[in-house]
Formats: C-alpha cells, structure tokens, sequence
C-alpha cells in the first residue's frame, strides 16, 4: 500500500514538474515574427538605438526586448496594435540573457513595439588596431553583435547602422554578406536575415555581427592627394621628355 | 638606368612602347588620384574604392612597363596599406602564400632537371621527335599540355611540370626572354592551354564542379561530367586553334628550326646526333627522372593520399618534398649554388597576387559584377543578345577576380536569376558561363599558372594582355556559334 503511494506521488510530482517547466518555458520564450534594430546618428560620436519587434505576449502577459548595451539609456517606448499597462519595463533573464519584459493588456492580442535608446559613445570607440600598423589614421571601430536567446527563433531580423554625416565605411570585419546604401546624407550598412520554406531568419544562440571601421571624408586628404599626384606626373612628363630627346628623334 | 629603359633591360623598344613608357607613370598617378579622391559608389566599402585605384594604376604601370614589373609590385604593397585596400599583415603574407612556394619549388625542380641533364635530354628527344619546326614544336607542347590535363587535375602542378620542358625547349630554339617571339609563343601558349583545357574537365578544377553544385542546387539540374565534356569539349579545342593560330600572327616565330646556342643552324639531324651523343641515363639523371615521377605520381593521385599514406599531402607540399630530395646529401643532384630562382619576380607575383587578393577581399570585385548585372535591361532583350552579354560578362569578369572561387560563388547564381528574371532556361545561360570559369588568362595574377610562366621572363604584361584579350574575344564568338549550333544539338540551348 505504501508502496503503491509512493509511486502516485513520484508520478504527480513528475507530471507537476513537466507542467511546470511547459508554463515557465511558455511564459518565458515570446514568439517574434520580426526584430529590426536600427542605429541612427544623433551627433559625431553617440547613437540612437531603436528596437522594433512585433510579436506575441507569452502565457503571462509579457512581451520582450533585448538589450545587450549597458551603456544604453532608455528613451521612448510606443506600441501599436496592442496596450501596454505600464511604460517602464520589469528587468528580466531569459536563459542567462538580460531582457527588459513589458507587461500588456490583452495577452491574446500581437504587438508592434517600438523602443528607443541612447547609446553614448557608439561612433567615437578609437581603431587601436590601425595605430599598430600602415594605414589611414583618425579611424573608428563600430561593433555590435546580437544572439537570438528565443528557443524558437525569430522569423525575420535586420540590423541597420547608420553613419554620422561625412563618415564612411572603411572596412567591414563582419558580417560576409551585407548591403551598403545611403539614406538622406548618411550612409548605412544592414544585414537582412529573412526566414524562408519553414525556416527561420534566425535560429536559437545564431548571432548577427557587425565589426566595421569608419573613417571622415577629408578634402583636405583629397588635395594633399592631388598636389602629391600631379608633382610625381610633371616631374616624370618633365624627366621622361628629356630622356627622350637624348635617345632619339623617332619619339617626339 | 634610366625610367624610359628601365622595364625590360636589353630590349629594344617600339617607337608605341616607348610612348608607353613615357605616358606610364603620369597616367597611373591620375588614375589613381581620380579613383581615390572619388566621392565612394553606394554598395562600395572606402575599401573596396582605394583597392580598385590600386589595381588600375599599377595596371597602367604593367602594361606600360614605364618601371619595371617588380617596382610596380613593391608600390602597389605600399599604397595597399596606405590605403588601407588590404591590411599589412595580410598584404606581407602574401609571401608565404603557397603559389609563392610553388613557384619557388618549380625552379628548384627546374635546376634539379637541367643540372642533372634530364631536361636536356627529353627536351632534344621532344624537338627530335616532334618539333622538327618552330610550329610543330609549339603544337606538340599544346598537345601534351592537354594530355595531361587527364592525369594531373591541377592547373598549378600541370603549369610547374611543363616549366621545365617549356624552358628547355625554348632555349633548343635559341630564345632569349624579352626578345624572342618564339619565347613568348610558347610560354603564353603554355599558360593559355593550361586554362583553356581545364575548360573542358569538369574536375580539372574545383570551381567547375562546384559551379555544377550551384547549378544543381539553383536549378535542380545534374550536369555529369560526361555532360560537360562533350558540350564544353568542341568549344575548348577551338579556342586551342584560335590560340595557336593568333599567337603566330601575333609574335611571328623567328626561327624555324632548333637552334642549339652554341652550335649555329645546325638542324634536326645535329640535335639527333647531340641527343644520340648523351649516352645512355646518368645515375644523376635517373635520380632527377624518380623524383618527378614521384612528383608526377603524388600529384596525380591527390585524391587517394588519405587512402594510400593515411594522411594527405598538398599540391605545394609535393612540389616542397619534390624540391627537398633535390638538395639532399645522399641524393645530392643539387646544391644552392645551382638554384636559380628568379627574386624579382617572386616579388612582382606577390604584389601582384596582393592586388588581386585586395579586390576580392575587399568586395570590390563582387560589386562591379553585380553593378554590370544590375544594369542589365532584361525584359526588353532577347535570348541570343542576352546570351552574348552574359558570356561576355562571365569571360572578362577575370579581369576583376583573382580567386576562381569567389568568381564563381557571386556569377553562377547572378546568371541563374537573370535567366529566371528573363524567363528561359537558366542551364542555356548558367552551363556555358560555367565553362569561362578557367578563362583567367589576361594578367599573370589572374591564377598560378600565369604566375609560374610569367616569372621565365619571356613575355611582358602587355604580351599576355594583347594576345589573351583576342583570344578571349575568339572564345567568346566561338560560344556564341556554339549556341546556335552545338549546344542546340545536345540540348543545352
């Protein structure tokens, strides 16, 4: 008979646990059809950093983003297609990644949730590894990577940054594949992941990163590049004409 | 010395080449200070822009040859760092690239077989037996250029194992680098037949099968090798003939007969009697014949290294072992006074190599491909004009590509969506641009073997230029004439 107890309360307890873990996993792994970030420049040196995702509250009502920077400071919160019931987001892990969880009203509805940022610093992060070696100085290196933490995916992700005016892209470490554009006076590069045939755009721990290095225009750089190239032209038009005439006539 | 002189030393110059070599430098400066000082294309990384100023002006600085090929290499390593086109430490590192070691490694063998007499002895039997003429001596070497395309399915290892015969057979002939046609003749032929009929392998080189892997994938459609051989085969012997026959009026031959260098016209029957004279093999020679045959052998069988050894050795780290046996005590054919390994134009390679590295590395090569194809007006132009613009394309994209790979990653799938953008069979378009993967005959950074024939110093820049950019164009209407008659036999089109 104990025995037999025994049993039925290990088997509640493993029911229970399996339970448990399907609510916990539920109310903690959000479904996002999309994550767009996009990086616009307020000044020479900091960025602002705007996350919109549109997605579907989980068991509990939440809804999440990710912010991997410290350093940003939160600045405007808007939301379409669903109610928030409050515009200060809770601190949350999901697994071991930091994210901020905002509570909404109608828990069976989808949101778009658009959250924006300042990042200080973003553009003015010294290229230390050029003052190693020969190159161009006065370069800057810009870096941010993203982990997808959602155990199902994300369906489409983009990642834009955009360049201060007057800036442009020197090199890019990362990613392999990426697109270069202008918007307005800026110059942008963007990573599109897009999902197809069941597939996601990104998986569970896939990362995106970009690691590039920008550089100012400089007219000054431009001149000196001319003066420099039109010297060495006259000065060999100069030298080769004399050795010319010195050689022979059937030249000239 | 003097600038004007100062690109092929003992050459006398054409009245166009030495206007070339006046104009040289002043053109390649304001090219350079025109592309750079450029406001960047959108799609183009600062990069990418400076890596093809690099290119163009050192470019103008080969053809010209206002300074000679290996000061343009070393200022083309500089203004790639400066530039930041390519960083240092990659740019230096060029150097250790295995083309640079094999190239090393084929003079080695080359001094070996020369020293030892071997490459004496079969380059009189080769002339003896099938180059009784400037012309059949040319025919014979494309010929076996071709054979062995069968066994030994690399471009590079087939280019270092026809060095040395190439060489030799150039000197029976009295060649001397710079001067003679017959020179030029054959070593462009040489590194032109060695591209052309990889043309006709599927498996003479990985880019090919793995253009037929992105077919598949793109398509759904299996090209099999036999596939490939029988339509691309009709095409790569034809562009064969143009080669040879071009190449004749091009750099008219010279001579006709063998010339020994120290023997005057003496004629086939002399060479007979000097080859009759050599005796039976040295133990020195037989020593020479065992390692290239051991080359030869481990070359041919890369494939089965893992299977034969447990481990697999490298195309290079043959050419490496091959080279080690020459210098070794107890073989002892060699010692490092007998190397004679030509320094500046390991130097001109890896710069050059650099250059070329630089417009693959930094996008650039990949962004004026798609700016071509981007441009392109589909819905208004027919299959045929369409078909000689896309081949067009696929043939001189090499220009702007060093590595095969990358040409075919970013082509193959650009031909396969213009062709569904046109709505006609993608195989009718993908398939022959597949078979200009190997074209890369117009520059020597283009591939190895341009390199490895480029550093006997027989032809210049501006040689391999003229002679493969007609060829090329032949290739081109010959696959055009393919499209409306033999491919449309076997299906294809």
């Amino acid at each position: 008979m104990f025995k037999k107890i025994k049993v039925i309360l290990l088997m509640a307890i493993f029911i229970l646990s399996v339970a448990l873990t399907s609510v916990l996993y539920a109310a903690q792994n959000p479904d996002f059809k999309s994550y767009k970030e996009v990086f616009l420049p307020i000044n020479e040196k900091d960025a602002k950093l705007t996350i919109t995702a549109e997605e579907v509250p989980d068991a509990a009502g939440y809804v999440y983003l990710f912010s991997t920077i410290k350093e940003a400071k939160l600045e405007e919160v808007q939301a379409e297609e669903n109610v928030l019931v409050n515009n200060t987001p809770e601190k949350k892990k999901i697994g071991s990644v930091d994210c901020l969880a905002f509570k909404v009203l109608d828990k069976e509805k989808p949101i778009k949730l658009k959250v924006s940022f300042m990042v200080p610093n973003f553009y003015s992060i010294k290229n230390e590894a050029a003052e190693e070696s020969t190159g161009p100085g006065g370069t800057y290196r810009v870096s941010y990577s993203f982990t997808c933490p959602v155990a199902s995916g994300i369906d489409t992700y983009s990642l834009k940054i955009l360049l201060p005016e007057n800036n442009e892209i020197l090199t890019v470490t990362a990613p392999k594949t990426y697109e270069i554009g202008m918007e307005g006076k800026n110059r942008y590069i963007l990573v599109n992941m897009k999902g197809k045939e069941g597939k996601k755009g990104l998986s569970f721990a896939e990362s995106v990163s970009m690691d590039f290095v920008i550089k100012k225009e400089s007219t000054t750089k431009n001149i000196l590049v001319w003066i420099v190239s039109l010297g060495i032209a006259a000065t060999f038009l100069v030298f080769n004409k004399k050795q010319l005439g010195e050689e022979g006539k059937e030249v000239s | 010395m003097n600038i004007l002189t100062a690109g092929i030393e003992g050459k006398e110059k054409t009245n166009f080449e030495k206007w070339l070599s006046y104009l040289g430098v002043p053109i390649a400066v304001i090219i350079f200070a025109l592309l750079f000082t450029m406001r960047t294309p959108t799609g183009l990384t600062l990069q990418g822009k400076s890596a093809i100023a690099v290119f163009l002006a050192v470019f103008v600085l080969w053809v010209s040859q206002a300074v000679p090929t290996f000061v343009s290499s070393l200022i083309a390593i500089v203004l790639l760092t400066l530039t930041s086109a390519w960083d240092e430490k990659s740019v230096l590192g060029v150097f250790g690239y295995d083309v640079i070691w094999l190239m090393i490694s084929a003079f080695i063998i080359t001094s070996g077989m020369t020293k030892t007499g071997l490459a004496n002895r079969v380059a009189l039997w080769l002339v003896s037996t099938f180059g009784k003429t400037a012309r059949r001596a040319l025919i014979s070497l494309i010929i076996a250029n071709f054979v062995i395309a069968f066994i030994v399915p690399s471009t590079t290892a087939r280019a270092a194992l026809m060095l040395p015969i190439a060489l030799l057979v150039a000197q029976a002939y009295g060649a001397q680098p710079g001067k003679s046609n017959f020179g030029k003749l054959i070593m462009i032929q040489e590194l032109q037949v060695n591209n052309i009929s990889t043309t006709a392998i599927l498996t003479a080189t990985a880019p090919q099968i793995m253009a037929v892997g992105i077919i598949k994938d793109l398509t759904g459609y299996n090209v099999s090798w036999s596939e490939w051989f029988i339509a691309s085969l009709p095409v790569a012997l034809c562009t064969m003939i143009i080669s040879y026959l071009v190449g004749l009026m091009i750099f008219e031959p010279e001579v006709s007969v063998p010339v020994m260098e120290d023997r005057g016209n003496d004629g086939i029957g002399k060479l007979k009697e000097q080859l009759r004279k050599m005796g039976p093999m040295t133990k020195e020679e037989k020593k020479a014949l065992f390692i290239f045959c051991l080359t030869v052998f481990l070359w041919a069988t890369d494939k089965w290294h893992v299977q034969m050894f447990g481990f697999k050795i490298s195309l290079v780290m043959v050419a490496i072992i091959s080279a080690t046996l020459f210098y070794l005590p107890f073989i002892g054919l060699i010692s490092w006074k007998d190397t004679k390994i030509p320094w500046d134009l390991m130097i001109f390679s890896a710069g050059a190599y650099a250059v070329g590295m630089a417009l693959d590395k930094s996008g650039a090569a990949a962004w004026a491909l798609k700016a071509v194809f981007g441009s392109l007006d589909l819905g208004k132009i027919g299959f045929f004009p369409l078909y000689m613009i896309v081949i067009f394309i696929a043939i001189f994209s090499h220009l702007v590509f060093t590595s095969k790979t990358v040409r075919t990653a970013i082509l193959i799938p650009a031909v396969i969506g213009i062709a569904n953008a046109a709505g006609i069979n993608p195989i009718a378009l993908a398939l022959p641009a597949s078979f200009t993967i190997a074209d890369s005959i117009t520059l020597p950074p283009h591939c190895k073997p341009n390199l490895i024939f480029y550093s006997t110093g027989y032809f210049s820049v501006l040689d391999q230029f003229f002679y493969g950019m007609i060829v090329l164009i032949g290739k081109w209407l010959l696959l055009g004439i393919a499209s409306l008659t033999w491919f449309k036999i076997i299906g294809i089109c």
